[in-house]
C-alpha cells in the first residue's frame, strides 16, 4: 500500500462514527458545471469507470501547466468529518501524479498558505484519502480551518502528455 | 413650487429614458493617436479596432450596427478585450457576433469574467462543445495566457492575451517581456494589470471592463461602492514611463442597461512616431 504524509489507500482508512457527505458523485450531467472549466483539460460524463453509483468523471488531461479539476465544495463545514477520499482509476499501465490543493480562504491563496499534497495513481482504481487533521498549509503550518473549506483542486503540474484518469464519489467520511 | 417639482421630474425622466433608450445605441468610433516608435513602424497604414464589454443578449440594433462600422472600417486587426456575454447569459448570440466579425491580418481576443461565468460554456469561444476541437464557429484567435507574433512589412508585431484574473498569466507575460525586443500588444480584460507592468516595460496595453462607469460619477463614489478600477481606470489614455493603456468604454452595459455621457465605442487606433507631424 502506498503510504504519503496525508495520503493513504482506503484499506487503511479509518472509519469514522459521523454519517458520510457526498460532495460529488456524477450521478448526472448537471454535476459538470459545478466545476471549473478551463484551458487544457475536458471534463465529460463516464458510464464504464464508476466506483460509486452509475457515473464517473472522465477527466482528459492535456499538456499545459496545471490541467485538472476544482470545485467548491456545498459542505463548507469539514470539521465533523474525519477524512477526505475520492475514487480515482487510472486506465493507463503508466503512473499518474496528480496534486490535492485544498483552500481555506476565499481568495486564492499562494502555495505556502494553503493545503497541497501531491501522489501517484497507478494502473487501475485507487481511493485516496486525507485525515482532516492532517489538513495544514505547506509553508505556514498552520491548520486549515475546517468550518471554512473554500474549494477543492485535483490536478496534475508539468503535463507533458495526454492523459486521461476517471475520479468519483468525492466524499467526507 | 409645483411647476418646478413638475420640471425636474420631467427632466429626470427625459434623462432616464434617454440614457436606457437612445444613448446605449449610439456607438460611435473614437479616434485614439498612440506616440510610440516601434508600434508606429509596425502597425503604420493598418486600421487598428478594438472592441470590448459587447454583453450580448441577442444579435440586436446595436450589435448589427457595430458589426456594419467594422465592415465599413475593413480593418487589418481587430482586437477583443472580453466579456462578450451577459452574466450568467447565453452563449449562441456572442458567437454568432464573433463569425461575422472579420479583418484582414486577423482578429484575436481575451475572455472577460463575463465570460466565465459558466465557467462549462466558456470553452465554447475556443472549441466544438464537448471536444477539444478548436471550434469552427468564428476565426477570432483567443489567446488564453498565450501570444502570437505576426509579420507587417514595418516588422513583428507580438500579440499577447493575459488569462483573466490569472497570477500564472501574468508571470508568463513578464517571462516574455524580459526576452523580447518585438513591438508588443497586450490584450486584457481589466485595466488593474497596468500596475503589474513595470515603468520600463515597452508595452500598449489594451483594457475594458469599466465600461466608462456607464454614468459620470466622481472617484469618491466609484470609491463607496468598491469600484477600484473605476476610481484608477475608468477610461481612456494611461501613460507611465514607457508603458501603455488605453481602457475603452466599451460597446454594451452590465447591471442596468443605462449609459448617459458614456457612449458606446469602436476605439480605432492610429499609431504616430514621436518624429510624425500631428494634423
Amino acid at each position: 500500500m502506498l503510504l504519503l504524509p496525508g495520503f493513504f489507500m482506503a484499506a487503511g482508512c479509518r472509519v469514522s462514527s459521523e454519517p458520510g457527505v457526498v460532495l460529488l458523485d456524477f450521478e448526472s450531467d448537471g454535476e459538470l458545471d459545478r466545476l471549473h472549466w478551463k484551458c487544457g483539460t475536458l471534463f465529460s460524463m463516464d458510464a464504464g469507470h464508476a466506483v460509486c453509483g452509475e457515473g464517473a468523471l472522465k477527466m482528459e488531461l492535456y499538456p499545459s501547466s496545471y490541467p485538472g479539476m476544482s470545485f467548491v465544495p456545498q459542505e463548507r463545514d469539514w470539521s465533523s468529518c474525519g477524512k477526505f477520499c475520492f475514487d480515482a482509476v487510472n486506465p493507463s499501465p503508466k503512473a499518474l501524479r496528480l496534486t490535492v490543493r485544498i483552500d481555506d480562504l476565499r481568495e486564492s491563496p499562494d502555495y505556502p498558505d494553503r493545503y497541497n499534497q501531491s501522489f501517484s495513481l497507478d494502473a487501475g482504481r485507487s481511493t485516496v484519502c486525507v485525515f482532516t487533521e492532517e489538513l495544514v498549509t505547506s509553508g505556514t503550518g498552520r491548520r486549515l480551518d475546517l468550518e471554512g473549506i473554500q474549494r477543492v483542486f485535483v490536478f496534475a503540474a508539468g503535463l507533458e502528455e495526454r492523459r486521461t484518469v476517471y475520479l468519483d464519489c468525492f466524499r467526507l467520511e | 413650487m409645483k411647476f418646478l417639482f413638475l420640471g425636474g421630474s420631467g427632466a429626470l425622466l427625459s434623462l432616464l429614458l434617454y440614457g436606457f433608450c437612445v444613448e446605449p445605441y449610439r456607438v460611435e468610433v473614437t479616434e485614439v493617436v498612440i506616440r510610440d516608435a516601434e508600434l508606429s513602424r509596425v502597425l503604420q497604414g493598418k486600421v487598428v479596432l478594438h472592441l470590448s464589454d459587447l454583453h450580448i443578449r441577442a444579435m440586436g440594433r446595436r450589435e448589427r450596427k457595430v458589426l456594419d462600422i467594422v465592415e465599413r472600417t475593413s480593418p487589418d486587426f481587430v482586437f477583443l478585450t472580453g466579456d462578450y456575454v451577459k452574466w450568467n447569459g447565453e452563449y449562441d448570440a456572442a458567437l454568432e457576433f464573433l463569425s461575422k466579425l472579420r479583418a484582414e491580418t486577423g482578429v484575436w481576443g481575451v475572455l472577460g469574467d463575463a465570460d466565465f461565468a459558466n465557467s462549462r460554456k466558456s470553452c465554447l469561444f475556443c472549441h466544438e462543445p464537448g471536444s477539444a476541437k478548436p471550434t469552427r464557429k468564428h476565426s477570432v484567435r483567443f489567446l488564453m495566457a498565450s501570444f502570437e507574433t505576426v509579420e507587417t512589412p514595418g516588422g513583428r508585431l507580438r500579440i499577447a492575451g493575459l488569462d483573466f484574473g490569472s497570477e500564472e498569466s501574468l508571470a508568463f507575460l513578464r517571462e516574455a517581456l524580459d526576452h523580447s525586443q518585438e513591438a508588443t500588444i497586450v490584450l486584457a480584460h481589466s485595466p488593474l494589470v497596468f500596475d503589474r507592468f513595470r515603468k520600463e516595460d515597452d508595452v500598449f496595453v489594451l483594457a475594458g471592463d469599466t465600461h466608462g462607469g456607464q454614468i459620470p460619477l466622481p472617484s469618491r463614489l466609484w470609491a463607496l461602492l468598491d469600484c477600484e478600477k473605476c476610481v484608477r481606470y475608468e477610461r481612456g489614455l494611461f501613460v507611465d514611463g514607457r508603458k501603455k493603456m488605453y481602457v475603452t468604454r466599451g460597446v454594451g452595459t452590465s447591471n442596468l442597461p443605462l449609459r448617459i455621457g458614456r457612449r458606446p465605442e469602436i476605439v480605432r487606433y492610429r499609431f504616430e512616431g514621436p518624429g510624425d507631424a500631428t494634423p
